[in-house]
């Protein structure tokens, strides 16, 4: 007898980052690794679920900057030089690894991965990936959901309502004009909830989203249920809260499975390895050394010391970590259901691009983990937010805390003393838009070219993933950059459109490098 | 597919990318010119004007005429695609480089304004960036006159929950000392889920405060679960306690020990999975090696030539010469004594060679 619903939520996003005017562009790399590490893999194990005939419910979430990356003439082309270049050397590296039979094995193993991911990009679904999610979704197995337009932190948007709006507004639209339909639940950009947002998410018609455990726990009044019901908030938008217990076994840097010693090492890459010269046409047009996605190491232990990686003994690990994460929920649903009197839901969200790219066998994890829910146990069913809202129409009506899914839970992670300096110009850049808003209600030409520009600019500077980068001190000049290039183009349109002059030449550079949005109303901003 | 393979398959491709070259040359001279003029500090004449001024100058007879339209055209010409590719794919920008405003270069410090703008960070703290205007600090410093230098810049912050605040009916208020051009401040507010309101201004020394600027107000979340409980979905406290120790991730059936610790305990092991974006890692890196340290590793290069037409095998794999005939490989070399067995065999399959260097290598 089924005793609970296990809701499995992968947030696939990547911040929006194209570079037209550069040859070669490092941070483009992002992309090109995930679609090769997350995305085709993903793609792979879902379709060979179908093939064999298994059921199962996925909720993916793509963000509105992930699905115009991978629509981007520019970027899949630049994916199939990426993509061909690693085939190149990984036929290079069967040559090489000749007398040393355990990397001889891996390099066969990363041409046969590389040569079926430009098959698959290419012949089978057309350089366009979001062609394979959206017939995935049109099966009923996988449920996209929709995200902030360039996953800006709505929590920090207090001041700046419109924009919080156009975030989830612009999100919404896109994702209609992508999947053809509309989009029935949202992922928060960072899981960030701040009091009143659910209202924006009703007039964009969303019947769901998610929060942290402790946006419903400390919710007012107490939630019956705990995280493993939704609530409705006073607008009527239901709120699913993240269990930690499954969380924790997947994303603990100390717990989790992904440290485990069979697993591939993330950070010995050829790239990084290899004899200079050899490897030079494979890295950075700069020569600088960067990842290849070749690894031939397993994590080994505590030590600097690592042993070649045995694909066969990671699927094991695999297999084994699936079945303790699917006997681990079996019990948690039979405990909460006997406490409960109702069958719980544990809802289970990840970041997609941990699955693949930082812990490769995590779509084998998941391949074994939805082929165990479906025949080896009785007690849990994997379930989609709305279809559980189907089941259980009637819930709770709380009004959930202001909540994140960062360290610590609340907003620090994107205010802190690294990036504070950002919201002056982020705040005043918003309300400069509800001015210009109320400057132009409406116009035509080369006018709403740059209201439409200026709001693009505006988004696009929103992205928290800026914030967070300047946090983490990763490619910090990056996200410097990028954050006052926004501001300062839009600054430009804002200045040009109150004089009612406007630099074309100017607006059809910016144009083309931020072409996010094509069809962006600037009249959504209210 | 490789566009640059496909170009030069196509003879007519490379003519006409020579044409291209040429044409971006000519446009990037003229270019120049105008570079020249905006590196002037101050720019009074329109952009376009100067541009268009220096194109009559440098721009050669032959190509004055050429639309911009047939240069992007002749561009995507040497695109395989079957339909024209966008522009942006080649990205020609000398054709439409904008130009650059000084204006521009960098954001401002602020926006000559006066206010004070608070957010959220977490129940406990909130941040408050502010700028004053020259001139209300001006009409202050009048109206103060030589008591200024004996009042202080701080910030008010004023406990307004639960009440629409006047500017004089707060719950509770207090007062942190601050250095104007900090421009921004990190409020430790002690009282979770609770609305706050704050003033930057100056303190007299006898005690008048004169409000510079006064923040929206914000409500910080509370700690700790709701005290309120809905009648219709009620739930007796101890069952609520095992739940929240389940919701936060704690073992099952933990032993009830009161919401306040669990909360606390709950902080203390929240997982940051925001932390665990795509573009960090949850997977745990290990730090560097300490001290001194040295790795060797050695590769062999088998080279050598042949007729251009024949087929070679090295270890049995065939190979790929180059198009004199040379090749070239590379392997990895473990401890141990290698034999790499080279084999060419004619066009005509009548002539074959055969060469076998052994290698061996050891570490000491």
């Amino acid at each position: 007898m089924v005793k609970g619903y296990l809701c499995l939520v992968l947030h696939s996003h990547l911040p929006f980052v194209r570079h037209p005017e550069h040859e070669d562009f490092l941070e483009e790399d992002w992309l090109y690794e995930a679609i090769t590490e997350t995305y085709i893999p993903f793609i792979k194990v879902f379709n060979r679920l179908l093939d064999d005939k298994v059921d199962f419910r996925i909720t993916m979430s793509l963000t509105p900057t992930l699905i115009s990356m991978l629509q981007d003439e520019l970027l899949q082309s630049r994916y199939i030089t990426h993509i061909e270049k690693l085939i190149e050397l990984a036929d290079k590296e069967i040559q090489r690894t000749s007398f040393m039979g355990e990397f001889h094995t891996l390099a066969l193993m990363y041409y046969k991965l590389f040569t079926d991911a430009r098959k698959i990009f290419v012949d089978v679904y057309k350089k366009d990936l979001i062609n394979a999610f959206r017939s995935l979704q049109e099966t009923g197995k996988l449920e996209i959901i929709t995200c902030g337009a360039t996953h800006g932190f709505l929590p920090l948007m207090e001041v700046s309502r419109p924009s919080a709006r156009a975030q989830v507004l612009v999100a919404v639209q896109h994702y209609n004009k992508v999947f053809g339909r509309a989009p029935r639940g949202i992922w928060l950009p960072e899981c960030g909830y701040n009091l009143g947002d659910d209202e924006v998410l009703k007039e964009a018609r969303l019947r769901y989203f998610f929060t942290d455990a402790h946006g419903i726990l400390h919710g007012s009044p107490r939630p019956k249920y705990g995280v493993y019901a939704p609530v409705y908030c006073k607008s009527g938008v239901a709120a699913f809260g993240r269990d930690l217990e499954s969380s924790k076994q997947v994303w603990s840097a100390e717990e989790g499975y992904p440290g485990d010693y069979y697993y591939r090492e993330f950070y010995r890459d050829v790239g990084f390895d290899l004899e200079y010269e050899y490897i030079k046409p494979y890295i950075h047009k700069e020569g600088i050394r960067v990842n290849t996605g070749i690894k031939y190491y397993r994590i080994t232990g505590i030590t600097n010391h690592k042993e070649p990686y045995i694909p066969t003994m990671a699927l094991e690990k695999a297999a084994e970590h699936a079945g303790n994460f699917m006997f681990n929920r079996e019990k948690q649903a039979e405990f909460l259901f006997d406490m409960l009197h109702k069958r719980p839901i544990i809802v289970a969200p990840y970041d997609a691009e941990l699955f693949g790219h930082w812990w490769y066998e995590g779509p084998q994890w998941l391949d074994f983990l939805i082929r165990k829910i479906a025949y080896d146990q009785k007690s849990i069913k994997l379930i989609t937010a709305s279809e559980y809202l189907e089941e259980f129409p009637k819930n709770q009506v709380i009004t959930p805390s202001m909540s994140s899914w960062g360290w610590k839970g609340y907003n620090e992670v994107w205010l802190e003393g690294s990036n504070d300096w950002i919201y002056r110009h982020l705040h005043k850049a918003s309300e400069r838009m509800t001015e210009l808003v109320n400057l132009y209600p409406d116009t035509n030409g080369l006018m709403r070219r740059a209201m439409n520009q200026a709001l693009r600019e505006l988004l696009l500077a929103q992205s928290s993933d800026w914030a967070f980068i300047m946090k983490t001190k990763t490619v910090v000049n990056y996200a410097i950059k990028r954050t006052k290039d926004h501001i300062l183009r839009f600054t430009r349109l804002y200045d040009e459109i109150r004089s009612g002059n406007i630099d074309e030449v100017f607006l059809r550079d910016i144009e083309y490098k931020d072409n996010i949005f094509p069809d962006i109303d600037y009249t959504v901003y209210k | 597919m490789d566009k640059k393979k496909k170009i030069k398959e196509k003879p007519k491709a490379k003519s006409l990318k020579s044409r291209i070259t040429k044409l971006v040359s000519i446009l990037k001279k003229r270019k120049k010119a105008p570079t020249v003029k905006n590196s002037k500090p101050i720019r009074k004449k329109p952009v376009k004007r100067a541009k268009k001024t220096v194109i009559k100058q440098a721009v050669p007879e032959e190509i004055k005429f050429k639309p911009d339209e047939e240069i992007k055209k002749a561009i995507t010409q040497t695109a395989v695609e079957p339909t024209p590719p966008r522009q942006e794919q080649y990205y020609p920008k000398e054709l439409f480089k904008p130009t650059y405003d000084t204006r521009y270069q960098e954001i401002p410090a602020g926006y000559k304004e006066n206010k004070i703008v608070a957010m959220v960070r977490d129940p406990w703290w909130i941040y408050v960036y502010w700028e004053i205007a020259d001139e209300k600090l001006n009409l202050v410093r009048h109206y103060l006159g030589d008591r200024m230098d004996r009042s202080k810049f701080i910030l008010r912050v004023y406990d307004v929950a639960g009440i629409s605040f006047n500017g004089r009916n707060e719950n509770s208020s207090f007062d942190l000392d601050i250095t104007l051009a900090a421009l921004n401040w990190y409020i430790n507010v002690t009282k979770s889920d609770r609305s706050y309101c704050v003033d930057v201004g100056v303190l007299t020394p006898d005690g008048e405060f004169i409000m510079l600027a006064r923040s929206n107000v914000v409500t910080v979340p509370r700690e700790f679960p709701s005290w309120i409980t809905d009648e219709e979905w009620m739930i007796i406290p101890e069952d609520f306690e095992r739940l929240y120790a389940l919701s936060g991730g704690l073992p099952m059936g933990a032993s009830p020990v009161g919401l306040k610790k669990l909360a606390k305990e709950r902080l203390k092991m929240h997982l940051a999975s925001g932390a665990i974006s795509s573009i960090s890692s949850p997977v745990k890196r290990l730090p560097r090696q300490k001290g001194f340290w040295l790795a060797v590793n050695t590769e062999l290069i088998v080279y050598g030539a042949t007729e251009p037409d024949a087929s070679v095998t090295v270890c049995n794999r065939p190979i790929k010469l180059n198009r004199d005939g040379t090749f070239s490989l590379r392997f990895a070399l473990p401890d141990g004594k290698q034999a790499i067995p080279v084999k060419a065999v004619s066009n005509d399959k009548k002539d074959s060679r055969s060469i076998t260097p052994v290698v061996s290598k050891h570490t000491e």
